[in-house]
């Protein structure tokens, strides 16, 4: 084993650590994910991945290359190649470690989170061995004036390059999770099984590739063959997903309370501001029942079904009153009619929003905010919901009948009527 | 010594692979058996006659097609790890692991041999004062002159103690004074160890070796005694070993 007196000296994994590492740091400041949940903070530090990869990949290769110049590699030893490849590869990886922990650390610390995802923590982990391993193959195999470049390019090129290319769950087999998770969600098992797929792939075909006592034909061929098959069940775990590699979060997670009969729900990252949620809540679905609109009993966190009667909303970061009569405002919205394109009736969303937070008690600034000038057929979405304050309740519920009906519609070409009766 | 730790070769027959097709296979050993003989044996041959195939398979970085270079116990076709533990090898061409120091170097082969890495760098520090280079431990390996290298390859071959020494043509490239050093190392090295040195020196072997051995095209020739091999040279010789040599490969060559 090499000593760390000699690693330090010799090793490009010792060089660069610490610009990398400040460098993983620094992007995963730009990295967004909600504030205090820590799963997402994770996933959301997985997106320095490319760079970290490539580094690690290069400095593998170099050393897989030192042992090649130096014929030590395939040589008569009693040590196992296993444990001569680890001690070449364990500064790589070691480096590779600490740039995404550093990573992981300013990640979770920008949202006020504690604890990180062990279950990414350990796939981002994986995927460091992974690319380490590639690289040390590379190194091996092929010239250093071509193995460190390719060992660089090619993690970079499948991180950067997979998750920007249809269909969208290919990026799910790259191990890098940046569209996990709001915070009703958590990380998608599918995902991790694919990703887990073609990174043990990886690191089992480079284990074959390396075998320099085997012919090469039988080794190309048996690294194709792990290869391939770890892709394809890699590719079977993560077909049909959508871009996000999420699953609605442990219900179970929820913590509820029930207050002036209106159950409310949240996730334990809110836990703490139940005081300054819990009336706001309440506030707005008592306004609302005064508005003459159908309140809800429950209003809950969680995104998944819900009964009827219960309202999902996905609380802002920033925890006001005006975001969360927003948060409701929204939650109450229809569904998208999936049309498969934009509809004129499309436009009834921003009106109902508007009028769900006039109703809830948005703040007038907060209210302009959600103003657009009207058209030809309707008024501005300001006149149209001080017309609705205006109205008597009735009205108020055929308006939002009517603008519900608008919504679904698939219409592409009929302006639609939003003003309210008088 | 226990005969139980000879090194003998088990009817080996061993072929380098074709690099191109429709090449033939280059066959180097067919059915070969030998035992080398205790002590210190030079083995003579021609370029080409399988010098350092003998010895690479001797040390397992070659594998016999057929047959089993055996070590005692143990053999090639089995209990590998046991074999290497008690083989040191220096290869003809001695190869820098880049960035290291000539110490680092030596310890690092010893730990791929089995010495434990704490111990390592003890073992590499005594080594390379047997070959006279502890003053340069911390030089780089590459920064030595080439006769200095071969002495790190030498280093690395006693590291470790070892029951069988093989040194690959370990004189060439070394200058006169280099060669007497390396002579007085090879006098040094422990008497119950098998020595196999290949080479094209043929100077003092009645002083340096036990056993004289020609191997020529894929089958020891010759095997005596140095003074029963240099009675082979034609009388009033004036080289009579290089004479003794001719008379044994003849035309062959």
């Amino acid at each position: 084993m090499m000593p760390i007196r000699t690693a330090l000296r010799i090793m490009p994994a010792a060089w660069f650590v610490l610009p990398v590492a400040m460098f993983a740091g620094w992007y995963a400041t730009l990295l967004h994910s909600p504030a205090g949940y820590g799963t997402a903070a994770t996933a959301a530090a997985s997106g320095t991945i490319p760079f970290v990869g490539a580094f690690v990949g290069g400095a593998a290769a170099w050393e897989g290359a030192r042992l090649r110049r130096s014929g030590v590699w395939g040589g008569p030893w009693v040590r196992s190649d296993v444990r001569i490849a680890a001690g070449a590869m364990a500064g790589p990886i070691a480096a590779g470690l600490l740039a995404i922990l550093v990573a992981v650390v300013v990640s979770l610390v920008r949202v006020g989170a504690f604890t990180p995802d062990l279950e990414i923590v350990g796939v981002l982990a994986l995927d460091i061995f992974t690319y380490a391993s590639l690289g040390f193959a590379l190194g091996v195999l092929v010239p250093s004036a071509l193995s460190v470049p390719l060992a660089v390019l090619l993690p970079f090129i499948w991180l950067a390059f997979v998750p920007a290319m249809y269909p969208v769950w290919l990026r799910h087999l790259t191990g890098m999770y940046r569209d996990c998770c709001g915070i009703a969600e958590s990380l998608a098992p599918r995902a991790v099984v694919a990703s887990v797929a073609v990174d043990l792939g990886v690191v089992a075909a480079a284990t074959v590739a390396v075998r320099v006592r085997w012919p090469g034909r039988r080794r190309l061929l048996s690294a194709l063959a792990v290869l391939t098959a770890a892709s394809v069940f890699g590719v079977s775990a993560a077909s049909g997903m959508t871009y996000a590699p999420v699953v609605a979060r442990d219900p179970s997670l929820l913590t509820c309370s029930t207050n002036n009969a209106v159950r409310i729900c949240l996730w334990p990252e809110h836990r703490d501001q139940a005081n300054l949620l819990t009336p706001a809540i309440r506030d707005v679905v008592v306004s609302w029942e005064t508005a003459g609109i159908d309140s809800p009993t429950s209003v809950t966190e969680a995104w998944d079904s819900q009964p009827t009667g219960t309202l999902s909303v996905r609380l802002p970061d920033q925890l006001t009153k005006d975001g969360v009569i927003l948060a409701m405002a929204v939650g109450m919205l229809p569904p998208d009619p999936n049309c498969g394109g934009a509809t004129t009736g499309g436009i009834a969303f921003a009106y109902l929003e508007a009028w769900y937070a006039a109703a809830g008690g948005i703040s007038s600034a907060s209210l302009e905010r959600l103003d657009f000038p009207g058209d030809d057929v309707n008024p501005s979405v300001l006149v149209a919901v001080n017309d609705l304050l205006a109205a008597p309740v009735s009205v108020r519920h055929s308006w939002v009948a009517r603008a519900i009906s608008l919504s679904q519609s698939c219409d592409e070409s009929t302006a639609p009527d939003l003003r309210v009766a008088r | 010594m226990d005969t139980a730790t000879e090194l003998s070769f088990d009817g080996v027959s061993f072929h380098y692979q074709r690099r191109l097709r429709g090449a033939a296979a280059q066959q180097v050993f067919d059915c070969f058996k030998w035992t080398v003989p205790n002590g210190r044996t030079v083995l003579l041959g021609p370029n080409g006659a399988g010098k350092t195939t003998l010895l690479s398979l001797a040390a397992t970085v070659l594998r016999p097609q057929q047959g089993a270079v055996r070590l005692g116990e143990s053999a090639s076709d089995r209990d590998l790890k046991a074999m290497r533990e008690s083989i040191g090898l220096m290869p003809q061409r001695f190869l820098a692991i880049p960035g290291f120091t000539a110490c680092e170097q030596v310890a690092y082969s010893a730990w791929l041999r089995g010495t434990s890495s704490s111990s390592a760098r003890g073992q590499a520090l005594v080594a390379l004062e047997r070959v006279g280079l502890r003053a340069e431990a911390d030089s780089l390996v590459a920064q030595l002159s080439g006769g200095q290298q071969r002495r790190v390859g030498l280093a690395q071959a006693i590291a470790r103690p070892a029951r069988v020494v093989l040194l690959d043509e370990p004189t060439a490239g070394l200058d006169p004074a280099q060669r007497s050093r390396f002579r007085e190392l090879l006098i040094e090295l422990p008497a119950d160890a098998q020595v196999l040195v290949s080479t094209h020196q043929v100077d003092d072997l009645e002083d340096l070796f036990d056993t004289v051995a020609v191997l020529h095209r894929g089958s020891i020739r010759f095997q005596g005694t140095p003074a029963g091999f240099l009675a082979l040279a034609a009388p009033g010789s004036l080289r009579p070993a290089e004479a003794a040599y001719a008379a044994i490969i003849g035309d062959e060559a």
